[in-house]
């Protein structure tokens, strides 16, 4: 396997680990010293409302992707592998489990100890069951945020009333559990604010994904799967506005100065589901040929803009359409508008070994997009910590064939 | 073997035949592939319900629309629509259950060519919004039904089918209770049969087997004495019961399951005093969980009971490849049963293998660590 690059472009995202990363885990453990509760959150999961109560959120999906990035994931999924947890289950659960199984070299010292752990059922199966591990290994109770699919695959605006009135009903059961378990009332002024917060490093983050549509594009997906961090993990701090307005303003000067992340953008691909973490050098790579990743599905679905006005119901419409709670209808729309919106010449659709959500139904979806918009799909087969699943020849090889694939595609396409 | 458990095998084998008779004669019937599908509506509906299973072997139609990561449940109930196995229903219900379900609903949508594919939005909890949107699902699938069968659904219509289907309850309860006998008047693998028939055929002449089965119950089969007694923990159990006449020959014998093709799927009945939907929703939500639910400790605490209850002596935790649910359970069941002292082991298998010979050798070995 090849070491790991930094092949991280921007200048807000240099040194991320080390300025932000190693930081924020820190703080974390002094929060825990001090006696303030930590939770640990999963994607999809309304952290704000736990910030409102001074919970510190701690991410165990970033930590696993940490030790992906750090090449130390496999050693642990096969501590957890030796205590019964299959090779088949998803890498991010089995490299956590295995860490904290086996603390003495963890990384950053492991993660702070939760005092709860959040999960919701928007995103999928193992999230419910690795809180459940996770729950019982360090005793402590754990909140299962239970709501609708998205059957139809309807739009944020077109969602059944019911299903969001039950997302609204299970945040105010949230907020119940957050108040007997803190022994305490939520402070509306400061859910408010939070929100407020939120609806800002949303906003942010956004921008930045609508900046690059910009041809060339400014910002290549190794920048995003970092600063993706802060909107997932903890949206409602300043932490998280003060690092976007920075990233904001840096993209945007690129996209002013014509600057793109590679001095001949020849294909503008996107990136559905998770990167090799281990191996981000990989984007180096596809960068070498040209290639430059635009947008990538989980930066613009996991996170979202809000209103301000109604922010519950809000974080409800944004939530239910998470495209892992979304039918087929839901995610060919979006494809569509992305193929539009980032003037795309392909799609890479990785699956991800121990991940359903995100492996069935890439073929429907390569077809598709080939059907509808004469744009060539890579679906790679991919696991995004356990480096053992992946072939990087291979998936060289089969990368030089979908270049050629993108080649011909341009020939015989209408540029737009 | 007991000529008349003989006929709920044979009824099971046929059911394909069956099905394209009663539609011949003008029945409708609609197939459900999740134990948390309520039969009641499509009964009260005047529906028949089948559910839908996948034969063994391999799956070349799915493998065109599946990656090698699905579970080979959903790939191979793929490939018999695929393949119009189930030319005779009227269409497929599924369940909000677990992640290979709701995305291979995508598939059939796209593929599978029926015009009918209902999709239940089962919680995977039991709290009041959970039993709200349960209610709100029944609600919206007996929409669905009237528009597709052009009935109306009547209160009375849905007191009559959980009347129907808590009888079939209570006699495959009475029918397993037998099993924990030393020695069983029945074999795992008759009792898979039985069940498998209780899930396809039409609802009255399952229970009339059931009853002349029941009315003089079959006699202790004296060659399963002493043999050493297992449960088998799992999601699906594959359409011959291969791999529980695998234990059976291999000197075992099978006498009680953790599995929604036996007593997960008829065990708790609807209460029938409560007003009909609430108490449907709440013995769906109430039930003994599958572990897509919140409640695993609920299964833990029913197989434990079961070990009791059958004098259970070993137990073999069974997982189709790919179900991330059951996998994650597996490690945390099984670490809490061998801190009770019961023996298990664990075996993940895919229903499209061809060789069934590297499974056998491990539950040959467990068995005869038991003796």
């Amino acid at each position: 396997m090849s070491k790991p690059s930094r092949a991280r472009g921007l200048e807000t995202t240099k040194g991320f680990f080390r300025n932000y990363v190693r930081p924020y885990f820190e703080e974390g453990h002094r929060a825990k010293e001090e006696g303030k509760p930590v939770g640990w959150f999963f994607s999809t999961f309304p952290v704000e409302i736990a910030q409102a109560f001074d919970v510190y959120p701690i991410w165990p999906e970033q930590y696993a992707c940490l030790q992906g990035a750090l090449q130390v994931s496999v050693k642990y999924c096969e501590v957890a592998e030796g205590k019964g947890f299959s090779k088949d289950l998803c890498s991010y659960a089995r490299n956590t489990i295995g860490s904290i199984l086996d603390p003495k070299e963890a990384p950053l010292g492991g993660m702070p100890k939760p005092d709860f752990i959040f999960a919701a059922s928007t995103a999928c199966d193992t999230h419910l069951k690795w809180s459940q591990v996770l729950s019982r290994m360090f005793k402590v109770p754990y909140f299962y945020l239970d709501v609708p699919y998205n059957v139809s695959g309807a739009d944020s605006q077109d969602l059944e009333k019911e299903y969001v009135e039950i997302y609204v009903a299970e945040l105010e059961r949230l907020i119940e559990f957050l108040e007997k378990q803190l022994d305490t009332r939520l402070d509306k002024n400061k859910l408010r604010r939070t929100m407020e917060t939120s609806i800002k490093a949303n906003d942010l983050w956004m921008d930045i994904m609508d900046l690059r549509k910009a041809i060339p594009c400014p910002m290549g997906a190794e920048d995003a799967w970092s600063a993706v961090f802060f909107v997932l993990a903890c949206p409602g701090s300043q932490l998280a506005v003060d690092f976007y307005t920075k990233l904001k303003d840096e993209v945007a000067a690129k996209v002013k100065e014509g600057q793109g992340v590679v001095p001949e953008e020849k294909y503008r691909v996107a990136w559905d589901n998770l990167p090799p973490w281990f191996n981000l050098g990989f984007y180096d790579y596809l960068k070498s040929l040209g290639v430059v990743v635009v947008i990538e599905i989980p930066s613009i679905t996991w996170s979202g803009r809000l209103d301000a006005s109604k922010p519950l119901e809000s974080l409800a419409r944004r939530e239910l359409v998470i495209y892992s709670n979304s039918t087929m209808p839901f995610r060919i729309r979006l494809m569509d508008r992305l193929v539009a919106e980032y003037s795309l010449d392909g799609f890479m659709l990785p699956t991800n070994w121990g991940c359903r959500f995100m492996s069935i139904g890439n073929i429907d979806l390569r077809n598709m997009l080939y059907e509808r918009h004469g744009i060539p799909s890579l679906i790679l087969d991919l696991d995004a910590t356990d480096w053992r699943l992946f072939s990087e020849e291979q998936a060289k090889v089969r990368i030089e064939g979908f270049v050629e694939a993108m080649e011909a595609a341009k020939a015989t396409r209408p540029r737009k | 073997m007991d000529t008349r458990l003989q006929l709920f095998k044979e009824a099971f084998i046929k059911r394909h035949e069956k099905g394209r008779e009663l539609k011949a004669k003008g029945k409708r019937l609609l197939g459900w592939i999740c134990t948390y599908v309520p039969e009641e509506l499509i009964m009260a509906a005047g529906a028949i319900p089948v559910r839908v299973t996948g034969p063994l072997g391999d799956t070349p139609r799915a493998n065109s629309y599946l990656p090698s990561n699905t579970c080979s449940t959903m790939r191979s109930c793929l490939d018999a629509a695929l393949a119009k196995t189930y030319d005779y229903l009227e269409g497929v219900v599924f369940s909000n259950s677990c992640d290979n379900m709701g995305r291979c609903f995508d598939i059939w949508r796209n593929h599978s060519g029926y015009s009918y594919l209902h999709f239940f939005n089962t919680p995977h909890s039991r709290s009041k919004n959970a039993f709200r949107l349960y209610l709100y699902e029944l609600e919206r699938f007996k929409v669905s039904l009237e528009a597709l069968l052009n009935v109306n659904i009547t209160d009375e219509a849905i007191r009559n089918a959980i009347r129907l289907l808590n009888e079939e309850r209570e006699l495959l309860t009475k029918l397993y209770e037998l099993r924990a006998e030393n020695p069983p008047p029945l074999t795992g693998t008759d009792a898979f049969f039985v069940v498998a028939s209780a899930m396809t055929l039409p609802k009255e002449e399952s229970i009339e087997l059931l009853r002349k089965l029941l009315e003089e119950p079959p006699k202790p089969l004296q060659d399963l004495k002493d043999r050493p007694r297992i449960l088998v923990s799992c999601s699906f159990i594959d359409d011959e019961a291969k791999l529980v006449n695998l234990i059976e020959e291999s000197g075992g014998v099978v006498v009680v399951d953790d599995s929604c093709c036996g007593m997960r799927y008829f065990k708790d009945i609807v209460e029938e005093a409560k007003p009909s939907l609430q108490a449907i929703a709440e013995r769906y939500l109430n039930k003994v969980p599958c572990p897509f639910m919140e409640h695993y400790e609920d299964r833990f605490k029913h197989v434990k009971d079961l070990i009791k209850r059958y004098n259970v002596q070993g137990v073999i935790y069974y997982c189709v490849k790919f179900c991330d649910v059951h996998l994650f359970d597996a490690p945390m069941l099984m670490e809490e049963l061998r801190e009770m002292g019961i023996p298990c082991i664990f075996l993940d298998w895919s229903h499209t293998e061809l060789d069934w010979s590297p499974l056998k050798t491990r539950v040959e070995a467990f068995i005869e660590s038991l003796r």
